[in-house]
């Protein structure tokens, strides 16, 4: 191609021509340089704050998941508690186990939680050792009874023929659960866990707790009957028999807990 | 031939400690090269601050995209190509660039000698500077970069015909200033005579 002589003129003078920068060019350009660094560096923040973030939502969901699931829990009871009807005694003994180590766990997990009233959180924590005892308690007899029932009452009679009613009162109504029978354990367990949800959303649950506790009364007044002899075996088995066939009909653990009272 | 080997040899130590992000090969290359890239922008971008600028940006690009250089041709050659496509998307964005008017061809060329003698690169960048921004463009690309009039309509994303109609414009427009000021020479040298 044959070069025209004006692109040659001006390439030869022009092509190496150097203009002279500001003084402050390079301090600028270092610091559109540096900024790139930062702002990386500012994206690695970001990534950590998203993953903080997450963790955060995460924990809350698990304690909200956490918190809800007495209802859950419930449910599995009254699933279970469906069994007795084909089921043996010694069947309705496990039965009666299992949940009551899982509601422990979950007691666990309230307290650490929520902090309640000192009074509340001292109850739940006798509650707790209560069933603990009435744990081994089952554990130790359970292999070599025939009859649980039996055994059950007979160890009512002793405890509370032992434990002084002024004391029980004096201590609430949590500390008889050492007199009730293990089916009833549960519920016990279950009327705390209900109580100390109720602290927080009193409005809702406050006539709830207040049926609780008398119905707590009742059972105390079945196990004194049984202490003074007034209520005998038969009697027990006829208000077993009566739970077993509410649970059936049942509106889940709700009823149940009725039954039982 | 050994000085331009010794040169390359330089240009790739450069590009090797900006490889590595070493902030003294930066500025050993910016105290080099700044200059040359300021006078591109400025045949692009007749505004010094705004050219100062691109010149700025073109750098941090460059020392960014360092691994792109592969060092098979000149680190220079690289850094022009850069620059000039930094100015052009400047260009792109802030201005309507093409205008057609016509411009009758003239008759006599100026004396390249005695201009040659008497004119400044700082003239001959004011002539540039001056001329309409199409014609401008086109006539950097072909006439000083060196282009093809394939890649001048490539990197505009024009016809290959509107730029070869664009520099034959910008050349007469050149020749036309380049007159004038021969015309001021020779003005200038008589009165010189006479006295």
């Amino acid at each position: 191609m044959k070069a025209n002589k004006i692109d040659r003129f001006f390439s030869k003078k022009l092509e190496n021509h150097a203009a002279t920068p500001s003084a402050d060019a390079w301090s600028r350009l270092e610091s559109e340089l540096e900024p790139k660094e930062k702002k990386r560096r500012f994206i690695w923040w970001q990534f950590a704050a998203v993953f903080l973030m997450v963790l955060t939502i995460g924990g809350l969901f698990y304690n909200w998941t956490v918190n809800n699931e007495p209802e859950n829990l419930q449910n599995e009871n009254s699933i279970l508690a469906e069994l007795p009807e084909t089921a043996n005694e010694a069947l309705e003994r496990e039965e009666v186990q299992e949940p009551e180590a899982v509601r422990i766990d979950e007691s666990d997990v309230l307290i650490a939680e929520i902090t309640p009233e000192p009074n509340e959180k001292l109850r739940v924590e006798k509650v707790l050792k209560t069933d603990a005892n009435l744990n081994l308690i089952a554990n130790n007899t359970a292999p070599t009874i025939a009859n649980p029932v039996e055994i059950s009452i007979e160890k009512l009679a002793k405890l509370v023929a032992k434990s002084e009613l002024e004391n029980i009162e004096s201590l609430g109504l949590v500390i008889p659960t050492e007199v009730i029978k293990p089916t009833e354990v549960i519920q016990v367990a279950n009327y705390e866990v209900e109580i100390y949800r109720g602290l927080s959303k009193p409005d809702a649950t406050t006539a709830k707790t207040q049926e609780k506790k008398s119905a707590f009364k009742k059972a105390l007044e079945i196990a004194m009957d049984v202490k003074n002899g007034e209520i005998g075996l038969d009697d027990l088995r006829d208000l077993k028999d009566d739970l077993v066939s509410n649970i059936e009909d049942g509106n889940k653990a709700e009823k149940t807990r009725k039954v039982v009272n | 031939m050994r000085l331009q080997i010794r040169k390359s040899e330089q240009e790739h130590q450069l590009a090797e400690g900006c490889r590595n992000g070493d902030r003294k090969s930066q500025k050993a290359v910016y105290e080099r090269y700044s200059g040359r890239m300021l006078s591109i922008c400025l045949r692009y971008i007749a505004q010094r601050d705004e050219a100062e600028d691109i010149m700025i940006s073109a750098f941090t690009k460059i020392f960014q995209k360092i691994d792109q250089y592969k060092g098979d041709g000149s680190f220079e050659g690289w850094m022009r190509r850069i620059v000039v496509n930094d100015c052009l998307s400047q260009l792109r964005k802030s201005r309507n660039m093409y205008l057609e008017s016509s411009i009758e061809m003239l008759e006599t060329e100026p004396d390249f000698h005695l201009l040659e003698d008497h004119l400044e690169v700082e003239d001959l960048m004011r002539l540039i500077s001056d001329l309409p921004i199409g014609y401008r463009t086109v006539f950097n690309l072909y006439a000083i970069e060196g282009y093809s009039h394939k890649e001048v309509a490539e990197a505009l994303n024009i016809q290959e015909s509107t730029s070869k109609s664009q520099l034959s414009r910008a050349r007469v427009l050149l020749q036309k200033e380049l007159k004038r000021l021969e015309d001021q020479v020779n003005f200038k040298t008589r009165s010189y005579e006479s006295k």
